[in-house]
């Protein structure tokens, strides 16, 4: 019987494992290479995969990065991959082949991604013999190289690469257990043994170490319940804690398997114990029953199987209700992983369903990650419109034409100012009214004289008046002269002042004017992203349906199975009652 | 009996698969060989309108003229443990934070936290960074820095930089200004 289960140990040695990126950042601890690479490493460290990821694209658009920034590059490939995009992960890779410079670690990641589109033979040769890795690295490196010889069945080599693996490393941890697996397959029990050894004094830092020593436990328990050492397997199984997955599984077949009644019992009263596990707990009433049937304890067993009669009924009941209508919400259930307990083993140990879930995951985050931008679109829009209803007032206020005419006419007047009034050329041009009818008067009077000179008795006396008359004229002028220039120095000030202020607004306006958005621009790129990702929420949807079309196929075709085991168990039940009720 | 021992070895069988690593149980995983090339596109879609979407709010909430970054980076950070941040342009609170262990440990691993993004005026600036937290030996620890800055028509990026000083086992701060080119 036991052989039986250890058939299956090895089915899926090939599984894909989560690429992570983390590795990446142990190249330059320290240093920031660019703020984008910075920021999706930070992203990335957190398990933010996606927003990552986006970071990297956005720089890439932006031409922020470039095609020879290798770690960057290498993060962004690495990424690809781990969200299934590999057509893009294989383009950013296959631009580092022959990569010389950065050769180890191009041909790391190539040698990865390889590894994970199930390539063994090109993985190897790109694995093989790499030196310029980090620590990290070298571990992870390792670890595919020795998955690689232990499919191609060759343990002594996957042994070696085990071997220098560091003692503390999660990949050590995968490896060791893959290997003691691999091992007893083979009915190498001892070395299994010593790896699995090796396994538990590993020091325990998190919980996923912690996870991987409990399921080796309960391998190495169920390999000593296929020799027959059960007080091994007790022993090994009593270390786990209650909660271990499988551990239900695990003792029921140590009850099934002890030939001491009491200690069948004891094993069986152990699974009652446990948390959920319906179906195993049912069956340790069916066994219990048994037992006490055997030991002719009739009135005991008749009780147990109607105990184990009704469990089953129960569980049988709740498959008849999620194969009638609750099948919506079962898939949802098993989605998030919160599916029932009597169902939970049937479900958690179907390994296609298992890599199902991790794509329905998947698919959920990448539509959430939509919806999500969906929901900003209007509010962007929004914020759009306000933005260009406030700049178009503010270009409402001030007209770039009227500021450039205004400008035009105080450069004038700034130039009229400057070349006539302080010239000096035509003195009398700026003088009073006044005072140039009384010059004008002065020079008619200045003729008269010159013209009829000759007739004046005085000429010399009149001559003298002139001329003092003009001296004042002249004086007179001078004064205006000085408060005109006074003027027209204070009138250049203000003409100044105005013009370098309109010059200030001006500059504001042609700023306004070149640093604005392109409003028109962006709203319709906005208007563009809702049809682009409404057009793909509606495909995201079809494959989702179709997805859960195909994973409802593989749940229901379980429900069956499990209903027709039920069927079974209830009837071997009604049978052992019946048998009971005549002795009774 | 037997039948009972047969479905549930069935049952245990998958407990000894072979085990794969999955270091973060959050991030996603390889998609199974039936992964469908539409399947692929409509992700390559998704992540396309996730980045212009992105782009567009880099664009609209923060234009090159008036954008301004501030980074938090660190080196071991064993002298000063990242606990919160607070940070004043020209004396005003333009914002803080509270770290996580998940985001500490993400800072010492070599990333780059972007602890604030705005819009500044043109003209001269002065930023002011304070951290503090509790140190090694559960002492209470508050580090500043200064730093002035003229803010023109490009965008400025500053990286606050934590770097453990072994000579003198003090931690000490840096600002470094990032060309608008990076």
């Amino acid at each position: 019987m036991a052989k039986y289960a250890l058939s299956f140990f090895l089915l899926w040695l090939c599984q894909p494992a989560l690429v992570v990126a983390e590795s990446l950042a142990a190249e330059s601890p320290h240093t920031v290479q660019s703020l984008d690479y910075g920021m999706a490493l930070y992203e990335d460290f957190q398990g933010q995969s996606i927003a990552a990821l986006t970071q990297l694209m956005a720089a890439d658009k932006r031409g922020r990065m470039n095609s020879r920034d290798v770690f960057p590059q290498l993060l962004l490939g690495n990424l690809s991959l781990s969200l299934g995009l590999t057509k893009q992960a294989e383009q950013v890779f296959s631009q580092f082949k022959g990569d010389q410079q950065f050769h180890d670690p191009v041909n790391f990641y190539l040698g990865k991604f390889y590894y994970y589109q199930r390539q063994p033979t090109q993985a190897q040769a790109l694995l093989e013999g790499l030196k310029q890795l980090n620590a990290e690295q070298q571990q992870e490196r390792l670890y595919y190289l020795a998955s690689i010889a232990m499919q191609a069945n060759r343990l002594d080599l996957a042994q070696d690469y085990e071997g220098k693996i560091l003692k503390d490393s999660i990949w050590k941890a995968y490896i060791s257990h893959n290997l003691a697996l691999a091992h007893a397959q083979q009915q190498n029990f001892k070395a299994a043994h010593q790896l699995w050894q090796r396994l538990y004094r590993q020091d325990n830092k998190n919980a996923e170490l912690t996870l991987l020593q409990q399921r080796a436990r309960l391998a190495e328990g169920l390999i000593y319940l296929q020799q027959n050492q059960l007080e091994d397997a007790q022993k090994m199984l009593q270390a786990l804690p209650q909660s271990t997955p499988w551990l239900a599984g695990a003792v029921l077949a140590l009850a099934a398997s002890e030939t001491d009644a009491e200690q069948a019992q004891q094993q069986l009263n152990w699974l009652q114990s446990l948390p959920g596990h319906d179906y195993e707990k049912s069956q340790g009433l069916q066994l219990s029953a048994q037992l006490a049937e055997q030991q002719k304890n009739k009135a005991l067993a008749w009780q147990r199987y109607q105990s184990g009669l009704s469990a089953y009924q129960q569980q049988q009941n709740q498959l008849h209700e999620f194969l009638g209508g609750g099948f919506d919400a079962l898939y949802q259930q098993w989605l998030t992983q919160r599916t029932p307990d009597a169902l939970s083993s049937l479900f958690e140990t179907d390994s296609m369903l298992n890599q199902q879930r991790q794509q329905g995951v998947q698919l959920a985050q990448l539509q959430a990650s939509l919806t999500k931008n969906a929901q900003r679109l209007p509010e962007l829009q929004e914020m759009l419109a306000t933005r260009q209803q406030a700049h178009q007032q503010r270009l409402n206020v001030v007209s770039l034409q009227d500021l450039q005419t205004r400008q035009q006419t105080l450069k004038t007047q700034y130039a009229v100012l400057d070349n006539a009034a302080l010239s000096g050329q035509q003195p009398w041009q700026w003088a009073s009214p006044s005072l140039l009818a009384q010059q004008q008067k002065w020079q008619r009077a200045q003729q008269m004289w010159q013209n009829n000179q000759t007739q004046f008795a005085d000429g010399t006396q009149l001559n003298t008046r002139l001329l003092r008359i003009k001296g004042a004229l002249l004086w007179q002028l001078q004064e205006q002269s000085i408060s005109d220039k006074l003027l027209v120095k204070n009138a250049r000030r203000e003409i100044q002042t105005a013009l370098d202020h309109n010059q200030q607004q001006i500059a504001k306006v042609q700023q306004l004017l070149t640093q604005a958005p392109d409003y028109l621009q962006l709203s319709q790129r906005v208007r563009d992203y809702q049809q682009q990702i409404t057009r793909t929420q509606q495909q995201l949807q079809q494959l989702q349906t179709q997805f859960q079309q195909q994973t409802q196929v593989r749940l229901h075709q379980l429900l069956q199975q499990q209903q027709q085991v039920l069927k079974t168990h209830i009837a071997d039940l009604h049978y052992a009652l019946a048998r009971l009720s005549e002795a009774l | 009996m037997v039948r009972v021992v047969w479905v549930m070895l069935l049952f245990l069988s998958a407990v000894v698969q072979a085990a794969e690593p999955v270091p973060n149980s959050t991030a996603p995983t390889l998609p199974a060989a039936a992964m469908s090339s539409q399947l692929q596109d409509v992700k390559t879609q998704v992540m396309q309108l996730n980045r212009d979407l992105f782009l567009l709010e880099e664009d609209l909430l923060f234009p090159a003229s008036t954008q301004l970054g501030i980074f938090v980076s660190m080196d071991a950070g064993v002298l000063m443990p990242l606990d919160a941040v607070e940070l004043r342009m020209d004396d005003d609170k333009i914002g803080g934070y509270l770290y996580t262990q998940q985001q500490t440990q993400a800072i010492q691993r070599g990333a780059l936290q972007r602890v604030y993004e705005g819009n500044l005026k043109s003209g001269e600036h002065t930023l002011m960074v304070v951290f503090t937290g509790k140190g090694p030996q559960d002492q209470p620890y508050r580090r500043a820095i200064e730093h002035k800055f003229i803010k023109a028509t490009d965008p400025v990026w500053l990286e606050v930089k934590i770097i453990d000083d072994t000579k003198t086992q003090q931690p000490a701060l840096e600002v470094k200004a990032w060309p608008s080119t990076h």
